[in-house]
This record gives structure tokens, sequence and C-alpha cells, in this order.
């Protein structure tokens, strides 16, 4: 899928004097492991650098997104309510995680994972109230995502967060009454953890070059939520369905980018390497286009029902056994 | 186990969250209104520079959502 018409990267808005860099923010080209730091969406802490821009990207989105912003805010303040009682006894772990899962998808969660939070999935200086972390992915609306960065796909982002912070906040109250504590993540405009690496590690699927997620099932067209817990629960291991290897010869993504952003190799950021974004160059496409989404949606894992078979392919094409020759 | 710190139990607890949500949306009424009125301005303001082929400064507004044209050459002029 190719974007239509997309505008062109010529920004009617900006700053007189740059307040950062965000790339230098998020530490690209830093060999020391540490923990990410807020650079834009913040909603749950002080003043970033980039708060007029957050602020505008506020005000010029048209109120049919507003409004699923506002329901989403609503929607999560019971968020951190208390447990219901003494907590219940959990002899199998495994089982355990089974009915939490069973218990998401029957709230409509499409995709359900586990893992243990890790300090560098959390933002610097802010901590984890629980051990665990049930990661809830959504899909979107193929046909209103089409149409990204147009007013449709904008909505449907909104509309599906708002949907997906639901099902979060659904299934908190069901560990709740079994007495254990759980508080809702699901505030598109960021928090006190990262969704994507959580997400990897739950097994929910992998990051691919457009710095987003890449599902088996629905390549990158869904959105992520996340309860944390101390249920004990069996965690789920990371996966790999092949996202590696398309993105390393596949340049969609890189191509369709207006403000080409996109970097084709993976990058040295907060000393890991890994595929990145460049801030400075996205974020005021960003905002022009109440959220873009190009990228996500050229992605050819994004396209109805290719998943499983692209991810199939890509893992046969590997070579096999101690003579195949490396490629 | 780590605990969290969920306010007063009981009856306490309970009026505790109704004041919470109280609060709630009175924010969100209030973000509702800002939307309106403040960002109404802003989107106003936004069409107008696209339309003149100019730049609104994130830096300079909401103080300043719409100087006065500035003299040629001067900081702050659109290009």
């Amino acid at each position: 899928m190719k974007p239509r018409n997309p505008p062109p990267p010529t920004y009617y808005f900006g700053y007189e004097s740059p307040p950062a860099s965000g790339n230098a923010i998020n530490g690209l080209g830093s060999e020391k492991r540490s923990r990410a730091r807020h650079v834009f969406h913040n909603a749950t802490g002080g003043p970033l650098p980039f708060d007029a821009v957050d602020e505008f990207f506020g005000y010029i989105n048209p109120w049919s997104v507003v409004r699923y912003m506002l329901a989403n805010a609503w929607q999560l303040r019971q968020s951190d309510d208390p447990p219901k009682g003494a907590p219940t006894p959990v002899e199998d772990p495994v089982e355990m995680a089974d009915i939490i899962k069973s218990e998401a998808r029957a709230l409509g969660a499409e995709l359900v994972g586990i893992a243990e939070v890790d300090e560098h999935a959390l933002y610097q200086g802010r901590e984890a109230p629980y051990k665990y972390a049930i990661c809830i992915g959504l899909s979107m609306d193929r046909d209103e995502m089409v149409q990204a960065p147009q007013e449709p796909a904008a909505v449907e982002v909104m509309r599906t967060y708002s949907n997906v912070a639901r099902i979060a906040v659904g299934l908190a109250k069901k560990i709740r009454r079994r007495g254990w504590p759980a508080r809702v993540y699901g505030n598109p405009n960021g928090s006190d953890i990262l969704q994507i690496p959580l997400a990897v590690a739950a097994g929910l699927g992998q990051l691919g070059k457009h710095g987003s997620m890449i599902s088996e099932e629905y390549g990158s067209n869904f959105r992520l939520a996340a309860v944390l817990t101390d249920l004990p629960m069996a965690v789920d291991r990371p996966v790999d369905i092949g996202v590696e290897d398309l993105c390393l010869t596949c340049r969609r993504c890189v191509i369709d980018c207006p403000p080409g952003a996109i970097f084709n190799e993976k990058q040295l950021v907060r000393g890991e390497e890994k595929w990145y974004v460049d801030f400075d160059k996205c974020l005021p496409y960003f905002v022009k286009t109440l959220g873009c989404a190009i990228c996500i949606e050229v992605c050819p894992w994004s396209e109805p029902g290719r998943g499983p078979e692209l991810s199939q392919r890509l893992l046969a094409r590997r070579p096999v056994g101690p003579t195949a020759s490396p490629t | 186990m780590r605990t969290i710190d969920h306010g007063p139990s009981g009856g306490g607890a309970a009026w505790s969250r109704v004041l919470r949500r109280i609060r709630l949306l009175r924010r969100l009424g209030w973000m509702t209104v800002d939307y309106f009125l403040v960002g109404g301005r802003v989107r106003r303001a936004y069409r107008e520079r696209v339309r003149r082929g100019e730049t609104l400064y994130l830096d300079r507004w909401p103080r300043l959502p719409d100087p006065k044209p500035s003299k040629p050459g001067s900081a702050g002029e659109a290009t």
C-alpha cells in the first residue's frame, strides 16, 4: 500500500529557538546503557522541552479525535483502584497465566502476553509498582488506517487506544477481585512505562525498522496497553517471527516516510544497537499530520492476512544446520 | 510484596475515590473548554499562517498566538 498524496514536509509551525535535540534526549549515539527519558508525550510528569509542540498537537487535532482522548482519560479513572479483600493464593502460575489470558481475550484483546517488568522498560526516574506486566494488543480498522496520514486514521488510532484501555481496565478489575493489586497503563500520551519493550518481552512481536512493533498476525496495525500486577503468573518469552530478516532487506517504510526520518541501518541508542526513527525529523511531520502512521501502514506485514505466511517464508529461508553457508 | 498506598480504607476510601473522580471530571471539563477557546484561536492562527505561507512560532505561543507583522529583517519575521 502506498500513501495517497501525503502532504509534503513543509512546516508552518516551529520553534524560533529549538529547545533541544530529541535525538540527543533519546540517547542516539550514546554507548552507555541507560533508561529512556520522556521527550514528547508525558502525561504523568513535569515539563518537557517539546511541551509547546505537544500542546499544539492537542489543539490542532479535530474534535473527532479529542473526544476519544477525553474518553480514554475518563476510563483510566479506575486505573489504580485498590484490590478487593485478601489475595487468593495462586498454586499454579502457569494455569493462572492461561486464565488471565483467556479473560483478556473474552474482554476483546487480540494479543496478550505476560512479561516481568525490566528496569529498561521504565522511564528514567520512574518505578514499577508491581512485578508482572500483562501486555494487551488490539488491532485497528485497516480501511480507516489506509487513509493515513489523514483524519480518519487519527480517529481510528485514538478510538483503538480508548478500546484497548477499556479492556485493560476490565482485566485489572478481575485481578483486583482476586485480592491482588493491579494498575492500568493505557494512556497513549506517555506514562511511566515503555509499552514496546514490555510487549516484545511478552512475546507479542518484534521491533521493526520503523520503530514500531510488528506482530505475526497484525503487523504494526495495532495499539498497546498494559496491566501491571503482582498476581503470580508464568511469563512468556520473546518470539522470533522473522522481522529482522524482513527489515534488513525491505526499505518500504524508509522510502515512503515523507520527512525521511527512518534510518535504513540500526543505530546505537543508549548502548544498544537497534532500529531507530530520527525524532527531530519525524516529530514535526507527525504533529502536522495528526499522528501520521504512514510507516506502520506501508509495512508489508500490516496487510491483513499476510503476516503468518510471510513469517513462515522468512523463517524457512534461514540456513539450517552446520553445513549451511552464512548469509 | 511491594505495596502501594491507596489512601484510607473503608468509608474514607470511597469518599477519596469520589473526590478523585470529581477532580478528574473538572479537569476534563476544563480541557474541553480549553480545546474550544484557546484551541480555536490556535487553529485559526495556524490556518491563517498556512494560507500566508508563514510560520507559527511555538515558543512565542500561546502568549503571542498572532503577533503583529514584524518589520522586515527583524527577529521573528516569518520566513
